[in-house]
């Protein structure tokens, strides 16, 4: 058995049953957890309505701080985006999710992909050099946001080795972005990468419990 | 309809349609080559085998080196076509073997392709063949 | 022919002229992709070597390697090189049958011993004590060990005598192995392929009579002129992968207009083959050029390697029950962690309101 086909076929099947036990286990007990009563009457319109106001308005800075968190912003938003137009654009990923759950759409031309992703990197090197050089980021950060950024990246510039060529054999630079990949799916739920399901719940919730209250937020 | 065999088969007529960057980069190579004969007589020659061409790129690339002047045809082991395209000093070179199928196939840019000259053996030969005639044909003159 | 004649002498018997022979060499330098200046290094070398003996055994084969490179000979060109060597035992091709063979078998051993090529198809089975392809009463394994101690290099033609091939494939009932399993002690080419290019055979022949040595080797021990790059690198479709552009079916849009099958299965960008370049049936064309994707022959264990239609990015594996576990054992335990904290929540009030 070679390293690709370990990457395409153990290795993968195990990683999303890590991934799928882990994410379930961390999304239902959240869910579950018992809410206080709150018996005071809802001065807010709909709670619903503020929960997704909330969702969408954070998503972008305050006013007053937008001077300090204007390039932390924007360099997540690059990243971010990019990271979603690589991992939904490129045909080959279409393919394989087509291949796990069924469902699958046009990718984009491959130029536009490698161009996406170069972005996507040089904008995650800035966040974490930001990390290491910014006093209070750096008093803050733990063995979990260097890990997680190191497994978010890893793809990416794996990814970009493949189309490249470069650096070894074609099959064994594929197997090693696939396991870069499982590496992520593995780590997922149990670091910060958790929070692309969790923030949007936190963030509702803070918005839910706001309006009850009337409150701007 | 056009038919293998037994089997009619619908032929369409949709050509493989290839990438022009790939032709671009063949016809600047042979252009550089061609710079180099004029500027120090060096030759050069294209393996047209070892090209990542679309068959479409190909008669492309045969219509821009399309025959000129000169044209000549060897018979050894099987037809070998050499003509001297329009485009001077870029001559193509095509090895058939004795089925009429293609062996080898060469974009050459010199003065005049190697296959095309006689090798010092075959000159031997060819004196050793005249010489052995000479006798007769003295022998004839005398008689005459 | 005598073993002694030097390869230029016999040609000139034969009556082809030097012209004719540098139109052969300039061909087999192309397909050896040589430079074409080496054309005529090859011719002088050719002209002064002595005529090789090749001695080529079968076994767990289906004679699809035989097909091949018989098939390449055209009536000249390619034949030459045969006409440059003395092919001394070929079962599919000799006249000679039974003790007979075997007695011609033995007899080139002895008489070019340590010198001889041996050229071997079909892999070696080594279960019950190699009793699944015997020929003349001896084992395979056995018949091949003795061949190899006597051979200069070891030429192993096909995917199954290369890496086991088919008969190596999952479950393997005979234990078969490839050639390089048995022979340890000399070199051994690898010329893959289900069947390999029938050029590409030849091609190593030519370039053993040529250079007097083997081709460079990659990892897996087959020839980088032939092996060095992926059928991907080489592929007249490479820009429509790069342009996103793939067929979906075999008779799409895509398909007829020869965009990339990348969709479709093609193993193209993982599988080391000349066929892009040398093609086949005499330079017609090859698989992906006929509309079909590259199955991977010329790669150990193919046949394992999932289906020849699904696309080399998506997954490997089944096991639905697997994930199904997995899922319901999150969902319990998160369900878990949730009624042990709602408890203590429960707990820490009762203890409050005492």
């Amino acid at each position: 058995m070679t390293l690709l086909d370990f990457a395409r076929g153990a290795a993968m099947k195990w990683s999303i049953a890590v991934f799928l036990f882990g994410v379930l286990w961390r999304l239902v007990g959240v869910l579950l957890l018992r809410r206080a009563h709150d018996y005071s009457q809802s001065r807010g319109p709909s709670l619903v309505a503020g929960a997704l106001q909330t969702i969408i308005t954070r998503s972008w800075p305050r006013k007053e701080f937008r001077a300090s968190t204007a390039y932390g912003v924007a360099i997540s938003y690059v990243f971010h985006i990019g990271l979603a137009i690589v991992v939904f654009g490129f045909v080959p990923h279409i393919l394989l999710i087509r291949s796990l759950i069924g469902i699958g759409w046009d990718g984009l031309p491959s130029g536009v992909i490698y161009f996406c992703s170069v972005v996507t990197l040089i904008a995650l090197v800035m966040a974490i050099i930001r990390r290491l050089t910014h006093p209070v980021l750096r008093l803050l950060s733990n063995f979990d946001d260097y890990f997680s950024w190191l497994v978010t990246a890893a793809p990416v510039l794996s990814g970009l080795l493949v189309v490249a060529h470069f650096g070894a054999r074609y099959e064994t630079l594929l197997a090693v972005h696939i396991l870069s990949v499982e590496v992520l799916l593995i780590w997922f739920p149990f670091g910060k990468l958790m929070h692309s399901l969790l923030l949007p719940l936190a963030r509702g919730q803070t918005g839910a419990f706001y309006a009850r209250r009337g409150a701007s937020t | 309809m056009s038919e293998v065999g037994i089997f009619p088969i619908k032929r369409l007529d949709v050509p493989q349609a290839g990438n022009r960057g790939q032709l671009l980069a063949v016809v600047n190579e042979i252009e550089s080559m061609l710079a180099r004969l004029a500027h120090d007589g060096s030759s050069g020659s294209i393996d047209l085998r070892g090209l990542p061409i679309s068959p479409d790129d190909r008669d492309h690339l045969r219509r821009i080196f399309a025959e000129g002047e000169v044209r000549a045809v060897i018979h050894a082991l099987g037809r070998t076509e050499v003509y001297e395209s329009i485009v001077r000093g870029v001559w193509w070179v095509t090895h058939h073997d004795d089925d009429g199928r293609i062996a080898a196939e060469f974009v050459e840019v010199t003065y005049m392709p190697e296959i095309l000259k006689t090798p010092p053996d075959d000159i031997a030969d060819g004196l050793e063949t005249l010489r052995t005639q000479l006798p007769t044909l003295a022998e004839d003159c005398h008689r005459a | 022919m005598s073993h002694d004649e030097s390869i230029g002498e016999s040609l000139r018997k034969q009556g082809i002229s030097r012209r004719a022979f540098m139109k052969f060499c300039a061909a087999t330098a192309s397909l050896l992709a040589l430079p074409p200046g080496m054309a005529k290094v090859m011719a002088e070398t050719l002209e002064r070597a002595r005529r090789p003996s090749v001695i080529y055994l079968s076994y767990q084969e289906c004679t699809g390697c035989g097909e091949s490179l018989t098939r390449s000979f055209s009536p000249t060109l390619e034949n030459l090189i045969f006409n440059m060597m003395s092919l001394d035992y070929y079962e599919t091709l000799q006249a000679a049958a039974g003790t007979a063979a075997e007695a011609a078998r033995k007899t080139a051993m002895k008489e070019n011993w340590g010198k001889y090529l041996l050229v071997v198809d079909g892999a070696i089975p080594l279960g019950i004590d190699g009793a699944y392809c015997t020929i003349a009463g001896e084992s395979a394994a056995d018949i091949l060990t003795e061949a190899a101690k006597g051979a200069a290099a070891v030429v192993s033609v096909g995917t199954c005598a290369a890496f086991g091939g088919i008969p190596h494939a999952n479950p393997n009932p005979t234990g078969a192995v490839a050639v390089s399993a048995v022979v340890k002690d000399k070199p051994v080419v690898n010329v893959s392929g289900c069947p390999p290019v029938p050029e590409v055979i030849t091609g190593v022949l030519a370039h053993y009579l040529t250079f007097g040595s083997l081709p460079e080797l990659d990892h897996l021990g087959r020839p980088t002129v032939f092996f060095g790059n992926t059928i991907h690198d080489r592929c007249y479709r490479r820009p429509y992968y790069d342009e996103g552009k793939f067929a979906k079916t075999f008779d799409d849009e895509g398909a007829r207009n020869g965009w990339c099958l990348y969709e479709l299965g093609c193993k193209g960008p993982v599988t080391y083959n000349a066929c892009p370049t040398v093609k086949w049936n005499q330079g017609t064309s090859y698989p992906i050029e006929s509309g079909h994707g590259c199955l991977g022959c010329s790669e150990p264990d193919f046949w394992d390697k999932g289906s020849f239609y699904s696309a080399l990015s998506t997954r490997n594996w089944s096991g639905g029950t697997v994930l199904g576990a997995a899922a319901a054992a999150g969902v319990a335990i998160g369900v878990g962690a949730a009624v042990v904290s709602r408890r203590r929540r429960a707990q820490r009030e009762k203890e409050k309101q005492s």
